[in-house]
């Protein structure tokens, strides 16, 4: 069976900016955000995740709704529910929601959790999801059947609670050295980058096409990669540090140990100009990210490599084609992400 | 702290001593040669004391082992060379140096104490602090302290102060430079009131009579003229390089401006309904190469950049004026005929010039004795703390020397002999017999009495039992060693005292206490430390 995309909220950009938390906490709190490759957006849900392969779906839903009550929350939970019927594999759903009133919960604490904590609240989310599908589909008859599947669906769902707070999704994506010394507009303007993106592709419209097999649906360009958004926050971190950082990081010594002090400052100058130049402009930015992104994944995959050996890796095999990065400017860049990168 | 067990390996040979009971232990021969001072010499050494073996024997091959009993605790040392292992209730630690032993075995075995020594306050050297309860037999000096030179008698005093809750003393180096500070400046004025006159009553011999030194004055001038031109130059790049980069940083805050850019050649419209918002759907698809934020930080850090390198280069060129002052002030000074003349302005300065050097001399003169005043005043205070512990033990040795010698005619006023004071016979050995009783009892410590040769310098037979009594006494551990003429050997002399643990040397081969046979048993305790003897050097 197909799946058809409707429902799709590419009109709305209200509430835009939880739905940004909501697929920040996707790629680094879930369970699986590590396995996370490509993040789906408002296409099988608000925000849906999956592999490499395409293997599995993490579907999320999120409702940036204050006051939600127990019977909302089973409303909310129809495309979650809907999703859940189809033949594609979805391995998870979560609801991803502000803080609840403390009075519908066991735990308000916690952040994450299972319908258990809504005791028997339950009964109102069950009866909001229901009446919510027996709505959406006219003619349905509400059958001991129907009422078993939609109980043991919400048994499966994984409630998430957001927490508000923009800059420590942020610092959660980078594994970065140094991340927590910025200011906190830093981190905002991050997040309003990712909000931006993830607007764009919001906007594309798909409603009522039909895919076969959740890697079709890559052909839209609804998705954002995880490493994307990693190499963007890194590229940032970065960045806002250019011309500010004293110290030569530890992996550029070999670049600088034949150098009088002088020579090194000199050096350390026009490589920083060249990083800020290539941070400036526009028009090569592609092959900046190409080399960025290519540094990362490479001194990710061989952390004890020299910043000179995974320069010419990256030379040989995927090619070097940002002007500012030749040489020992990119050696630079390696080293600077190298220190930056924790083990 | 008892001594269980000591011994030494060298090569493929060893020695294990392991017959030492608490008590009074001798060991005795009936020769010379037969290893007892090796093994009390052996024994110090591994607990951290300075070689002093006798020539001969290489004992940076070798390696040495004892076993103690501290209130209960056993610690076992062995050390080879500089290297000291330490097996304790937690497990073995291995110090490469003695410092870093001596601080742990402090903390951890048992407290050292702690002297005040050229100023700073460290902790005693095993080497000092042994001869509390340790005495060799050979460079014995009653006036003196044993070993390196390191140490000074006021040290070993003060060592004992500090044991007894005296308060720690200063050394009085300090009051040896106050006077050396004195001397100098009174010196210093005596050549200036010299020369007063003498300027007063030749001012033209003055000018002329120091030609004789002119040359070299004058080379010293060039000298320092060319120093301060090195200088000058040297600053003057560090400043080129510095404005350098200033114009560097400055250029790039232009291009970077100019870099971010889009270049627009021409308007895409959307053919549908007009619109400049096109939403491409491409692979090509990424974020911009940076945010505002960071480029509005990266402009700003090139600003502060700039800023701080204006800075630098304004210091430089305070620099640069200081030198290029120093440089006129010289040339100033120095017309070009009588320059040689004018170097020696000091010389032939005026009568009011010296007159306020001597002035100010006098003020100084003046702090220094006070300073000096003060400190000798207070050395005086502590020179009476010194006196009232070093007259407690003073009498103490005279109370064991008279249990040796009732009508004894030596006089103990002081825990040193005189240099001058030299000791005939077993008048020495007397001495450092109430000593090392006075100290045990005096400082109530807890390290047995190791007395190599205690019957040096022909001890008639009776002081000798008058001895043994009174280290039988002390009821602590007691380790002796004696050569025992053939007839008292023969008597077998030790093996009637009652509460003495006779250890006999004599079947040892002469020069060779060494014995193949004990390398096994030596072995094992090395195991114990993890130290491997498989593969010795030999």
């Amino acid at each position: 069976m197909n799946y058809k995309f409707k429902y799709t909220e590419r009109n709305v950009a209200r509430g835009s900016e939880f739905e940004t938390r909501a697929l920040l906490h996707l790629i680094t709190l879930s369970k699986k955000h590590k396995e996370i490759k490509y993040i789906f957006i408002d296409c099988f849900n608000d925000v849906t995740g999956t592999q490499e392969n395409c293997r599995t779906l993490f579907d999320i839903q999120s409702k940036g709704v204050a006051n939600l009550t127990p019977r909302k929350i089973g409303t909310s939970l129809i495309t979650l529910y809907e999703n859940s019927l189809t033949d594609f594999n979805f391995s998870e759903y979560s609801l991803f929601f502000p803080q609840v009133d403390e009075k519908y919960v066991a735990d308000s604490t916690l952040r994450v959790f299972g319908f258990e904590n809504f005791g028997i609240r339950i009964d109102e989310i069950f009866e909001g999801l229901i009446t919510e599908y027996l709505r959406r589909n006219a003619g349905v008859a509400r059958t001991d059947q129907l009422e078993k599947s939609i109980r043991e669906f919400i048994e499966t769902v994984v409630f998430v609670c957001d927490h508000a707070d923009n800059a420590e999704y942020i610092k959660a994506l980078a594994s970065f050295k140094d991340k927590e010394l910025k200011r906190t507009e830093f981190y905002q303007s991050v997040f309003d980058e990712i909000r931006q993106i993830q607007m764009v592709k919001k906007r594309i419209n798909i409603e009522s096409k039909e895919i076969a097999a959740i890697h079709d649906a890559l052909a839209f360009e609804k998705h954002l990669k995880t490493k994307d958004i990693n190499a963007l926050v890194i590229n940032r971190l970065i960045g806002v540090d250019v011309f500010r950082k004293k110290s030569i990081p530890p992996a550029f010594l070999d670049q600088v140990r034949a150098l009088d002090q002088e020579a090194v400052k000199d050096l350390i100058l026009d490589c920083t100009a060249k990083l800020s130049k290539a941070l400036f402009d526009k028009n090569s930015k592609q092959s900046f990210w190409d080399f960025l992104e290519a540094a990362i994944s490479e001194v990710d995959k061989s952390p004890m490599e020299t910043a000179e050996r995974i320069y010419s890796n990256i030379e040989s095999t995927k090619g070097n084609r940002c002007r500012y990065m030749q040489g020992v400017s990119g050696i630079f860049l390696i080293a600077l992400i190298k220190e930056g990168v924790e083990n | 702290m008892i001594i269980l067990e000591t011994g030494f390996k060298l090569h493929n040979e060893a020695f294990l001593e392991s017959r030492l009971k608490n008590g009074v232990n001798i060991l005795f021969s009936d020769d010379n040669n037969k290893g007892k001072t090796l093994v009390i010499q052996g024994l110090l050494y591994s607990l951290g004391n300075e070689p002093i073996f006798p020539a001969g024997f290489d004992y940076k091959l070798a390696t040495f082992y004892t076993k103690c009993d501290f209130d209960g605790n056993i610690w076992s040392f062995l050390r080879s060379n500089k290297t000291i292992l330490v097996h304790g209730p937690d497990g073995i630690n291995t110090f490469d140096s003695i410092s870093e032993y001596k601080r742990f075995y402090s903390k951890n075995i048992s407290p050292l104490p702690e002297i005040t020594k050229d100023g700073v306050v460290k902790i005693v050297d095993p080497e000092l602090f042994f001869q509390i309860f340790y005495l060799p037999q050979d460079k014995r000096n009653t006036s003196n302290i044993l070993g390196s030179g390191y140490y000074k008698k006021l040290d070993f005093i003060e060592m004992i102060c500090s044991m007894t809750n005296s308060k720690p003393i200063s050394n009085e180096v300090d009051v040896a430079d106050l006077k050396q500070q004195l001397a100098t400046l009174k010196a210093e004025k005596s050549t200036l009131i010299k020369r007063l006159t003498f300027a007063k009553k030749h001012p033209k011999i003055a000018q002329l009579t120091q030609k004789s030194v002119d040359r070299d004055a004058a080379e010293e001038t060039r000298k320092a003229i060319g120093a301060i031109h090195g200088r000058i130059s040297d600053y003057q790049k560090m400043r080129n390089r510095e404005e350098i980069r200033i114009s560097k940083l400055q250029k790039l805050i232009g291009e970077l401006n100019s870099l971010n850019r889009d270049l627009t050649l021409g308007k895409v419209n959307c053919a549908d309904c007009g619109s400049n918002r096109v939403v491409y759907k491409t692979e090509d698809f990424t974020y911009d190469v940076s945010s505002n934020t960071v480029r509005s930080q990266i402009i700003e850090s090139i600003n502060s950049q700039i800023q701080l390198k204006l800075e630098i280069v304004e210091e430089i060129t305070r620099d640069i004026n200081k030198e290029q002052a120093a440089l006129n002030k010289i040339r100033d000074a120095t017309p070009p005929q009588i320059h040689e003349i004018l170097l020696f302005k000091e010389e032939i300065a005026t009568s009011s010039e010296i007159d306020e050097k001597i002035t100010e001399i006098n003020t100084q003169i003046d702090s220094v004795q006070d300073l000096l005043a003060t400190a000798i005043s207070s050395i005086e205070v502590q020179t009476q703390e010194k006196s009232s512990i070093q007259e407690e033990i003073s009498m103490l040795m005279k109370h064991f020397y008279q249990q040796i010698d009732q009508n004894g005619i030596q006089v103990f006023d002081s825990l040193f002999t005189k240099k001058d004071e030299t000791y005939s016979g077993s008048g020495g050995q007397e001495f450092y017999f109430s000593k090392l009783l006075a100290m045990n009892s005096a400082l109530k410590h807890k390290y047995p009495i190791v007395i190599d040769s205690f019957r040096d310098g022909e001890i008639s037979s009776n002081k000798e039992l008058a001895m043994i009594g009174c280290y039988k006494q002390t009821n602590k551990q007691v380790i002796l060693t004696s050569t025992l003429k053939s007839e008292e050997y023969s008597a077998q002399k030790y093996d009637g005292i009652q509460d003495v643990n006779p250890i006999n040397y004599s079947l040892h081969r002469d020069n060779h206490i060494l014995q193949s046979e004990q390398l096994s048993a030596f072995s094992k305790i090395c195991e114990i430390f993890g130290v491997s003897t498989e593969h010795e050097r030999v």
